[in-house]
């Protein structure tokens, strides 16, 4: 930029002074608008995570900093390498399941007439509206051969006790699946609102070339939502990793059940509310946040997410 | 205003004496501590709240997570409370340690005559590196509890060994009535046979401090396993476990005939979950083995009583510690049965004439069983029950055997211990 330009520029933006002043009242307002909610994340959303990070770097008793200990005493928790691999498999399995389902359920709703498909998004979504700690109760039932409703399937495979049907389905097997019943019919709605913005002329030229309504939900209505079921799939896999209220809450179910170690989550409840060491707490809240965003990252550089076409 | 010299200085004559009048009356005033209680215990504090003007109560309900609220309060460095209930054994080993250093050393504070009146290992679980952090509350050992008609009707003999113990499993089994001797995959059943022949399972050693022994390789572990492994393959001991809808719906039908389960078993769960009916309960001293003078006998719970050491009124809170665990007028009325020994016989005696019960010697047993409690079983960061239940039980309920699972639980248990801060010896 030569002086010459910026003068000119100057002088542009003098000639328009009441403009300006407009816009940057109008931006003013907007900050102000935003700030209380920037304030509250400042509070309890970005302090935290730097609070955290600076004490994963001191010994929390004696006040000293003694860089990477917390961090290697963390990796050398037998138990990490355990934790990381179950909420992996957890969130693989709740993910594929997520978008496989929401997916497949938005699709036939939006080729079903308008209000039974709004009746059934409904009835999707009302299992959503339990907290999760009550869904680990309500499950604990359902995963008892004795007074399940599924007893017959769970009979038909040789799963006799509680102790059977979680073994067999596996801790991430069962989380996964309460992850969905709790998380999907949101998204189900979501999905409705998107596939509701598709244009109804691509839809009707897509019936008039002759496509059946598998062709119009897989070549259509798919590529034009796709960015929604990306959305879907990140979000969920960040919030899988922090998997927590699940496995804890399983020891209601008896001693038998109690998983106390057995996500990343609750290994760092562990350190820092069972054996009062914040600083290895921090150190492996700090890893798994970075993991969580690195991945978060990948996935959105990968798919151009905010791309705009 | 104008204020004129006369008006101030009346003034501050008024507040000189408003301040003299407050001192006096804080020199009055009762000394402060603030307890952390679970439900069951309020009455306790209420009555030594009612004997004591000089103190005041101020009592705070904390259920779940006792040690979660306390390290909260301990980092914020505000609302750490003077004295707390325990209710989980383990809680004192987590409150003793660099990190979390919040019990009182009680070892020289509680009078020497108050320590001994408790039952001998009554409080192990409260020494921690050979020093009193805590007072144990009320005692939990394991003792046979049995159907007395049923075992009568049968023409069996309550086992006074693990032999016949396995024997009568066996014997009913043969009935095919669906008879059993209780839960074969349940953590701290479990726990309890196999230390009954001395198995090493995590047990401190008291000569060297943060040390615990674990092996899981010798005979005195492999000869209960294999039992259990017996017992569980014929039937006689359940695949279920204690609490899980199938086992007390058979325990209910009459199927359960004895079983291995703590002193607070009756009046918690036999007569309100297995709904045994009145003058059925009978209890029997726990087994031994062939080769043993006595038996041993594990325990599950049992609740302690523990001190900040930071606190403004060490005296009263020592004070407040002996007194809840030990006052006889006021244990006698407790829910378990008190570890203070003088306390519980005052506790045994509404027991003799409770009609539930098929005798009236349940507390006669419950105080002879007392004498054979483990020295290990102690405080520890090492949740022992949560390894069993992690790699022992549901492995078990899908048909493994105890025997094979020996080494996982040893590895499991070594893994946590080092962990935690232990040193592991063999």
């Amino acid at each position: 930029m030569t002086a010459a330009e910026i003068a000119g520029g100057a002088s542009q933006a003098a000639r328009r002074p009441a403009a300006s002043k407009k816009r940057r009242r109008s931006v003013l307002v907007s900050y102000l608008f935003l700030l209380p909610y920037l304030l509250l994340l400042l509070m309890f959303g970005v302090l935290p995570v730097f609070y955290a990070f600076g004490l994963s770097f001191f010994d929390t008793i004696g006040g000293v900093f003694w860089w990477f200990t917390n961090y290697q005493s963390a990796l050398a928790d037998f138990r990490l390498s355990a934790s990381v691999i179950n909420v992996l498999t957890y969130v693989v399995i709740w993910v594929a399941v997520t978008v496989i389902g929401v997916v497949a359920l938005s699709l036939m709703l939006d080729s079903i007439g308008r209000r039974s498909a709004t009746a059934l998004r409904t009835v999707f979504f009302l299992p959503g509206a339990i907290t999760s700690s009550a869904i680990v109760v309500l499950w604990l039932f359902m995963l008892d051969p004795l007074v399940s409703p599924f007893q017959p399937i769970y009979h038909l495979l040789g799963w006799t006790s509680r102790q059977n049907v979680v073994g067999g389905l596996g801790f991430a097997g069962i989380f996964a699946l309460m992850g969905y019943f709790a998380g999907s019919g949101g998204w189900i709605v979501v999905f409705g609102g998107s596939l509701a913005s598709v244009p109804s002329e691509l839809n009707e030229a897509a019936k008039i070339d002759g496509a059946n309504r598998w062709q119009m939900a897989m070549l259509i209505k798919l590529p034009m939502i796709w960015r929604s079921v990306g959305l879907m799939a990140i979000l969920s896999f960040a919030g899988g990793l922090q998997i927590f209220v699940e496995p804890q809450l399983m020891q209601l179910g008896g001693i038998q059940f109690s998983r106390t170690d057995w996500s990343v989550n609750q290994l760092a409840f562990l350190y820092a509310f069972s054996q009062g060491d914040f600083g290895i707490s921090a150190a492996l809240s700090t890893m798994l946040l970075t993991a969580s965003i690195a991945i978060a990252l990948v996935i959105i550089f990968a798919t151009k997410f905010y791309k705009i076409d | 205003m104008k204020t004129g010299f006369a008006g101030r200085l009346l003034g501050l004559a008024a507040g000189l004496a408003i301040g003299l009048l407050s001192t006096a009356a804080f020199a009055d005033d009762p000394v402060q501590l603030t307890v952390w209680s679970d439900t069951v215990r309020l009455p306790t504090f209420a009555a030594y709240q009612a004997a004591h003007p000089n103190v005041k109560l101020n009592v705070v309900t904390v259920g779940d997570g006792l040690v979660s609220k306390l390290q909260i309060a301990l980092r914020a460095k505000s609302n750490v409370p003077d004295a707390i209930f325990m209710a989980d054994v383990n809680n004192a080993a987590l409150l003793a340690t660099r990190q979390t250093n919040y019990l009182m050393d009680l070892t020289s504070a509680v009078p020497a005559d108050k320590q001994a009146e408790f039952y001998p290992n009554a409080n192990v679980p409260c020494m921690i590196n050979g020093k009193l952090m805590c007072l144990r509350n009320d005692m939990a050992h394991f003792i046979i509890w049995y159907n007395k008609p049923q075992l009568d009707k049968l023409g069996f003999k309550v086992p006074t060994t693990w032999g016949e113990f396995e024997k009568l499993g066996s014997d009913l089994v043969a009935l095919k009535q669906g008879y059993f001797l209780g839960s074969g995959t349940e953590p701290y059943p479990l726990m309890d046979m196999l230390v009954s022949a001395g198995c090493d399972l995590a047990l401190p050693d008291p000569a060297k401090a943060d040390t615990l022994k674990i092996d899981l390789t010798t005979d005195a572990c492999k000869k209960p396993a294999e039992m259990v492994d017996r017992m569980l393959a014929n039937g006689s001991l359940s695949k279920f476990s204690t609490f899980e809808p199938a086992f007390i719906q058979q325990a209910s039908a009459g199927k359960l005939v004895l079983l291995l389960g703590s002193t607070w078993f009756a009046e918690y769960v036999i007569k309100p979950t297995y709904k045994f009916p009145e003058k059925v309960l009978a209890n029997a001293l726990p087994p031994k083995w062939d080769d043993q003078q006595q038996p041993s006998t594990w325990s599950w719970g049992g609740g302690t009583f523990g001190g900040w050491k930071d606190s403004k009124n060490p005296k009263e809170l020592v004070d407040l510690l002996t007194w809840v665990a030990t006052n006889v007028d006021s244990q006698k009325n407790a829910v378990t049965m008190p570890a203070d020994k003088p306390a519980s016989i005052a506790w045994g005696e509404k027991l003799k004439s409770d009609g539930y019960y098929a005798t009236d010697n349940i507390f006669d047993v419950m105080l002879q069983a007392a004498a054979f409690g483990n020295p290990g079983y102690g405080t520890l960061r090492v949740n022992v029950g949560d390894a069993v239940a992690k790699v022992v039980t549901p492995q078990l309920s899908n048909g493994s055997k105890l025997v094979d699972l020996l080494p996982a639980l040893q590895q499991e248990l070594t893994n946590s211990a080092r962990v935690n801060g232990y040193q592991v010896e063999p």
